[in-house]
């Protein structure tokens, strides 16, 4: 892993809800849970990989006990 | 240092792979859950005590692509006739370099094989290991597990046409690219199941107590257009067995 990043951030909408969240949400609003994203597999197989991620969290989520909302995923790219 | 920044950024679980990442993480946090997908065993590189019980901050998938050398070798075997050197390129700045190398050599030992172990950490050091390789009269190779590998794939492929020489990968991206054939599990699988267990920590689930996942399911894929370059004939047996024929 050398010095060269490429960082982005992209929201995972769960359970409806359309909003995307900020990086620093507002205090009285409830918290969201946050994942950091760390891959340093190349980046033009990174897009399928983390796709098949977002669909875990979204499985995830349909068990009983659902979190709802959005979930913030931070990526950064490293290679 | 990029571990340590998402760390900073107080993420509730943390999600790196494959194992240069997953090793940066651990060593940024022993207190933030890190779920990872990484190609080895997890506790052979020391991420985790134990399959079953993780037991500190770390949980996640395994891939299995290191532990599939002598596998491979195997499938390479099947169908390519009479070999009898066989070359394998190897990344010496991955963490699994020496594992992937013990295993080749205890199986083409085993096998009465011939083995030329070829370094490659750059993308020159591609030419010159497949200049070797047709010196030294290899008549197969196997590509060990390597990212750096995966990234130029294109390369690989190209210089294993351009050399004629039969070649194994560790992921179907290299077969999908004109490689001849490749033998792994479903990594995109893997990342799925460990957004899972991001899912059950983000519900309380310690990674001490989630049994790391490991593939049940392996696709062996076989590009029969490469096959008909190289002038080999698929046995019916290997092609009945292939999960994924590339025409």
């Amino acid at each position: 892993m050398s010095a060269k990043i490429k960082r982005r951030d992209f929201v995972s909408l769960l359970g409806g809800a359309a909003a995307a969240w900020p990086v620093a949400a507002g205090a009285q609003q409830p918290a969201m849970p946050v994942v950091g994203y760390l891959s340093s597999f190349p980046a033009d197989i990174n897009p399928k990989f983390t796709q098949a991620f977002l669909q875990g969290l979204n499985d995830a989520a349909t068990s009983p006990s659902n979190i709802v909302g959005t979930r913030k995923v931070d990526t950064i790219d490293c290679q | 240092m990029m571990a340590a920044d998402l760390v900073g950024q107080r993420v509730d679980v943390l999600f790196a792979s494959p194992l240069p990442a997953a090793l940066a993480a651990k060593a940024a946090t022993t207190t933030i859950p890190i779920v990872f997908a990484v190609g080895s065993d997890p506790v052979k590189t020391g991420l985790v005590l134990s399959l079953n019980r993780p037991g500190g901050n770390l949980t996640g998938a395994t891939f299995l692509s290191v532990e599939l050398g002598a596998k491979r070798l195997e499938l390479l075997r099947d169908l390519v006739p009479k070999i009898a050197s066989i070359g394998l390129l190897v990344n010496p700045n991955n963490p699994t370099a020496a594992v992937q190398t013990k295993d080749i050599q205890t199986a083409t030992t085993a096998l009465g094989l011939q083995l030329h172990v070829l370094h490659a950490a750059s993308q020159s050091d591609f030419d010159s290991a497949f200049v070797t390789l047709v010196r030294q009269r290899t008549d197969a190779l196997v590509v060990s597990a390597d990212p750096f590998f995966l990234s130029h794939r294109d390369q690989l492929v190209a210089l294993a046409t351009r050399h004629s020489m039969p070649a194994i990968y560790y992921a179907r991206e290299f077969a999908a690219a004109g490689g001849l054939i490749s033998y792994a599990s479903n990594f995109a699988d893997s990342f799925r199941q460990a957004a899972i267990y991001v899912g059950r920590i983000l519900k309380g689930g310690k990674p001490a107590d989630l049994p790391v996942l490991q593939p049940t399911k392996f696709e062996l894929v076989i590009n029969l257009k490469t096959a008909k370059t190289l002038g080999l004939e698929v046995p019916p047996t290997l092609l009945a067995r292939a999960d994924e024929v590339i025409e």
